[in-house]
């Protein structure tokens, strides 16, 4: 027994068992105790955060249609492509990384050694291309399946669509890379059209990939919202065509813009500003002499300028440009002279050329001066005199309650981003008679385009002040109407009375005033022309003033449904009147309108007789009763050869032609004759019809007014010196030029 | 000779069988057999995505956990322990040779620790230095018991053993060998007999001398790990990162564990769960129960141990058994503590449990020396 352990022995290892147990295995079973059962919240949390990763559903960006649910925004999926450089294989010499790159680069022409360097990173995530479409993304899908590579992804995106491209660019806006909306009614509506993103909580590795289990939590998206614009997206192509025109004819250095509105209800039914861009390429500047400029920059100077000019590209001047209104003006001082009894339509007034306010003469438009006048002809002849004089008698304090009254003080509130306040003079200023007397035609003052059509349409509507707007109708995802925007009347500035006898004096102006050149036959136009030179503009040496033409139409007179103002800002083609550059291309608008909106024009018997005639068809007939068919219409028939038959017509069956024309038949044995066509620009209506009737053409006269009385032909619809058949119609356009202001 | 030899084996082989300690086998086999599991749970993540095989580590494990599981019942009934005694400071020699020659082995790891063998691939020296250390004690005790009251016997024998290979391992940057072949050189000679005052006056002498090396600057290497052991986060990325993503492994566990398998954090975020953490994984999927039941079976086998030491036949059995047993002991709370971050991060492996063949074949066949011994001390009874 004396080999086995001793009793020291024995005793110091029950010791050390004891020691062990209770020093070690119990005071670690405390430990995890205490970080797995009482503590370790903290922990614990964190492993379950780096364990999750949060991906975000892109919620759908609602679309935007027009009044006829025409589509003019609308968001479609696209893809990011990117890399994670942790995953590139670096074998071989970086062979993958170089595929990848060489690929990438070929499929989405993004420079390959950008993406070569991306692969050299470390770390799990960087974008190659965003907004990929999916014929791209296809072919990223095939690459990445036949070369087996895990180190590139896409995920889904959208991108915002706009079909119409540059149509209405500046009130629709864009978005930018993140779906937020930058400009126009993408921004101002922004958070109804953006939806809510969701989310996926799933469970990853640390190399971010899942993990096998299945743990995910979706989180759905909610899509956004869909907007119905009052903008009628054919309106609108109108505006923008005969925008687009005055631009290019009329030189114009600083832009263009119109807007039509439905007088009653403040409904924007187009607004357009020119030159604009496309919506789908934003970022490229499309006025080519800047963008030459720009590209000659470099640097943060580049930078800066083309900031600067992508900026003036979005902007929307119609409410983003104050602008001194001029003449247009002189509705309003006409309108709160009518309410208040300043001045009543058949009042006299003497225009001597020039008004003496205080200690000074403040010249008419037109130095020889009207004579004597009521007020109707004094807003027909847009004169200055009658406006300063009838301001003196409104008095500052009257004057300034009416333009409040108008909303010329304050934004209209149109539901579009970057409405500027106007800058008029305040209730003390107008005390002083030279700032009234300017005031009161129009000068001296800023407000925007839209606060004019808004305060015009208020004149001529009934006496309403309604706030212009642009959504008609909020729609959630499934299309279901959330929300109607109805019409808001603000409050009634004049009388039903006021307004009725206003209208019908600037009918006045389009049918015999300075408004003839935005007379349309059968329609009963009014409107006002306003012209004023850029005072605050700086000028380098030797250079013209420049202008802002602008006229301000509405229609039908006896009973208005809508307005258009259209304004010009430095044209440099020579004409310094809006009469001349801004009237026409209202009534070219009113033209293309009107009849869409279904308004019919109305004859009087005066343009009854000038009226234009359908050809009909008598090809076939015996020639004489072809002739008496013509009369029928009012038409005269000119036989030509000695056959039975008639077998050929000029003008054609179908065309449109004025009463009295003449139409050339030919018979059997008949040859066509032909005529040269003469240079018939610049010369009066007599001389025109004589010219060309001389040599057997018919004439379509358009534009001028009703009474084209002093009116200069401007352009002919066939060239001079073309051969046409004998018969054949030419139109030709007259301007009024003595229609100045 | 030969013959005689012969014929003493032949008549032992026919004596009736002692009996090994069932307990004991039954707590080594049960161990294993939930170490193997949790290796394979833990392991498969990191096996499929950095190796290509979900069973890289867990076929290797099995095949040496077959070897090591033949090596022990082998030794436990063919071998007699008192062979040792033969082999004591052959193994010793052999075992110092090794800890020189590991330098000449190439770096895994920045550190020359391990040596590149044929078939099983690589051991450690310092694994057999512990088994080396226990050995020779346990000789040198069962030789000086009755004087090892004395400074002469029960000090100065030990002392070339521990100054030799403690520093050797220490020079491996094997911080964790180092103190845990130190601890049972401790363990040895206090049960032994060495009187208490020596242990007071290493101590003492240990703590002088790591404020002699801290203010000699030989600690700056040990340093920063303390700074991360104090707090994780200074270096979450970096050095604080093993242990700050055991800790999250642990406490998602929480009272009852996500489950077997179900570990998150294997998912590549525990740098080689398989080897030293493989305990956060343990502890994630089966909770404060689980892992306290993995404790308590660890405990039972120490204290089966104990008792086959107290029972030995000789004190050269006691004292061997109370090497191996205590190694498995230490080296548990030694690697738990690590885990929770009780103590810094040293890198020792969770006994049956942690990646390893060649360590585990050694610990199954140390656990056939405890068998053996048992095996000897019932022999003796019936």
């Amino acid at each position: 027994m004396a080999k086995k352990p001793t009793v020291l022995m024995k005793r110091r290892i029950n010791i050390l068992l004891i020691f062990v147990i209770i020093f070690g295995f119990i005071l670690m079973s405390g430990r995890l105790f205490f970080l797995q059962v009482i503590g370790g919240e903290e922990y614990r949390n964190r492993a379950t955060s780096q364990q999750l990763r949060d991906t975000s559903i892109s919620a759908n960006r609602g679309t935007i249609y027009d009044s006829n649910m025409t589509i003019l925004a609308k968001s479609a999926t696209v893809w990011t492509v990117y890399l994670s450089p942790k995953y590139v294989n670096k074998k071989d010499n970086n062979k993958q990384a170089n595929l990848i790159a060489d690929k990438l680069s070929e499929i989405l022409d993004v420079d390959r050694d950008t993406i070569y360097e991306k692969t050299q990173k470390d770390n799990y995530y960087e974008y190659v291309k965003r907004k990929v479409e999916e014929d791209k993304a296809k072919e990223v899908r095939a690459f990445i399946s036949e070369y087996k590579i895990s180190a590139v992804g896409l995920d889904e995106d959208t991108k915002r669509y706009y079909p119409h491209n540059n149509l209405a660019s500046t009130v629709i806006g864009f978005t930018g890379t993140d779906n937020q909306g930058l400009t126009g009614i993408e921004a101002y509506y922004d958070s109804y059209l953006k939806g809510v993103d969701g989310r996926i909580i799933s469970a990853k590795n640390a190399w971010g990939t899942d993990m096998p289990f299945k743990y995910e939590k979706r989180i759905e998206a909610t899509d956004g919202n869909s907007l119905v614009l009052t903008i009628d997206a054919n309106i609108q192509y109108y505006v923008d065509k005969h925008l687009e025109t005055a631009v290019k004819e009329q030189k114009v250095n600083n832009k263009a813009a119109a807007i039509v509105m439905d007088v009653k209800t403040g409904e924007i039914l187009a607004m357009s500003t020119k030159g604009d861009f496309d919506l789908n390429s934003p970022f490229k500047i499309y006025d080519t002499k800047i963008a030459e400029q720009v590209a000659q920059l470099s640097g943060d100077e580049k930078t800066e300028a083309t900031q600067k000019y992508q900026n003036y590209q979005w902007r929307n001047k119609v409410i983003s440009d104050p602008y001194e209104p001029g003449s247009v003006f002189k509705i309003i001082t006409a309108a709160a002279a009518l309410e208040e009894g300043a001045a009543s339509v058949n009042d006299r007034f003497t225009c001597t050329g020039s008004y003496r306010v205080g200690d000074r003469n403040i010249h008419c438009w037109k130095t020889s001066g009207h004579g004597s006048e009521s007020f109707a002809d004094g807003i027909k002849n847009s004169c200055n005199p009658v406006f300063m004089a009838v301001g003196a008698r409104l008095g500052g304090n009257l004057f300034y309650k009416y333009l409040k009254a108008f909303g010329l003080t304050e934004k209209t509130g149109i539901d579009l981003p970057g409405e500027a306040t106007s800058i008029t003079h305040s209730l003390k200023s107008l005390q002083n008679e030279v700032n009234l007397a300017s005031s009161s035609m129009g000068q001296s003052f800023k407000i925007t385009p839209i606060q004019i059509i808004t305060a015009v349409s208020a004149a001529v509507n009934g006496g309403n002040l309604v706030r212009p707007h642009i959504v008609k109708q909020i729609l959630d995802s499934d299309g279901s109407v959330i929300e109607n925007i109805e019409p808001e009347v603000k409050h009634q500035v004049i009388s039903e009375k006021s307004s009725a006898e206003l209208a019908l004096m600037l009918e006045k102006v389009v049918s015999e005033g300075t408004g003839k050149n935005a007379y349309i036959m059968g329609y009963r136009i009014g409107g006002k022309t306003g012209t004023s030179e850029k005072l605050d503009k700086v000028y380098a040496e030797g250079e013209k003033e420049d202008y802002i033409m602008s006229f301000l139409g509405f229609a039908p007179a006896d009973d208005p449904q809508i307005a258009c103002i259209v304004i010009i800002d430095e044209p440099r083609a020579g004409e310094v009147y809006g009469s001349a550059v801004a009237a026409p291309v209202c009534a070219s608008i009113m033209g293309d309108v009107l009849p869409y909106l279904n308004i019919e024009p109305e004859y009087t018997a005066e343009e009854l007789a000038k009226i234009n005639v359908t050809v009909p068809n008598i090809v076939g007939k015996k020639a004489h009763l072809g002739q008496t068919t013509l009369q029928k219409y009012g038409l005269r028939g000119t036989i030509l050869g000695d056959g039975d038959k008639v077998v050929k017509q000029v003008p054609k069956s179908g065309e449109s032609i004025p009463k009295g024309s003449t139409v050339i038949i030919y018979t059997e044995n008949s040859e066509q004759k032909m005529v040269t066509v003469p240079n018939v620009v610049g010369l009066s209506v007599d001389e025109v019809k004589k010219r060309l009737g001389a040599v057997g053409l018919n004439v379509k006269v358009s534009g001028g007014g009703i009474d084209q009385s002093g009116c200069l032909s401007s352009s002919q619809s066939v060239a001079p010196g073309e051969s046409v058949a004998e018969g054949s119609v030419v139109e030709v356009v007259f301007l009024s030029k003595d229609a100045v202001e | 000779m030969a013959v005689k030899n012969g014929t003493k084996k032949m008549k032992k082989l026919k004596m009736p069988k002692g009996k090994i300690d069932m307990p004991f086998l039954i707590l080594v086999l049960v161990i294993l057999t939930i170490g193997l599991i949790m290796l394979f749970s833990a392991s498969y993540v990191d096996a499929y995505y950095n190796e290509g095989d979900s069973f890289h580590y867990i076929k290797r494990q099995l095949v040496f956990a077959v070897v090591g599981i033949i090596a022990m019942l082998f030794i436990a009934y063919v071998v007699d322990y008192h062979i040792l005694h033969k082999f004591a400071l052959p193994i010793l020699i052999v075992t110092e040779i090794l800890l020189v020659a590991v330098y000449f082995c190439p770096e895994v790891n920045g550190v020359h620790r391990w040596i590149p063998v044929p078939i099983i691939g690589s051991f450690q020296p310092s694994e057999i230095a512990k088994f080396s250390v226990v050995v020779i004690f346990a000789h040198i005790i069962s030789l000086n018991y009755k004087k090892m009251n004395t400074f002469k016997y029960g000090v100065a024998p030990f002392l070339p053993i521990i100054l030799t290979v403690v520093p050797l391992v220490l020079f491996e940057r094997h911080l964790s060998g180092g103190i845990l072949i130190a601890m049972l050189c401790a363990v040895l000679m206090m049960v032994g007999g060495t009187q208490a005052r020596w242990f007071a006056l290493a101590g003492g002498g240990a703590v002088g001398a790591a404020v002699l090396a801290y203010f000699l600057g030989l600690l700056k290497s040990v340093w920063p790990r303390i700074e991360v052991f104090l707090d994780p986060f200074v270096d979450a990325q970096g050095a604080g990162f093993q242990n700050i993503q055991a800790l999250y492994a642990i406490c998602s566990g929480g009272l009852m564990g996500l489950g077997l398998g179900n570990s998150r954090q294997k998912y590549l975020y525990i740098p080689e769960p398989q080897n030293d953490f493989i305990f956060a994984i343990v502890c994630e999927e089966l909770g404060f129960v689980g892992a306290t039941i993995i404790l308590i079976l660890f405990a039972l086998l120490v204290w089966r141990g104990f008792v086959i030491a107290s029972k030995a036949k000789d004190k050269f059995g006691t004292m061997l058994a109370i090497g191996l047993v205590a190694q498995i002991g230490l080296q548990t709370i030694l690697n738990v503590a690590v885990v929770t971050k009780v103590v810094p991060n040293t890198g020792i492996p969770l006994p049956f449990f942690s990646y390893g063949g060649s360590a585990l074949m050694m610990l199954l066949a140390e656990m056939g020396v405890v068998l053996n011994i048992s095996r000897h001390s019932n022999m003796e009874k019936v």
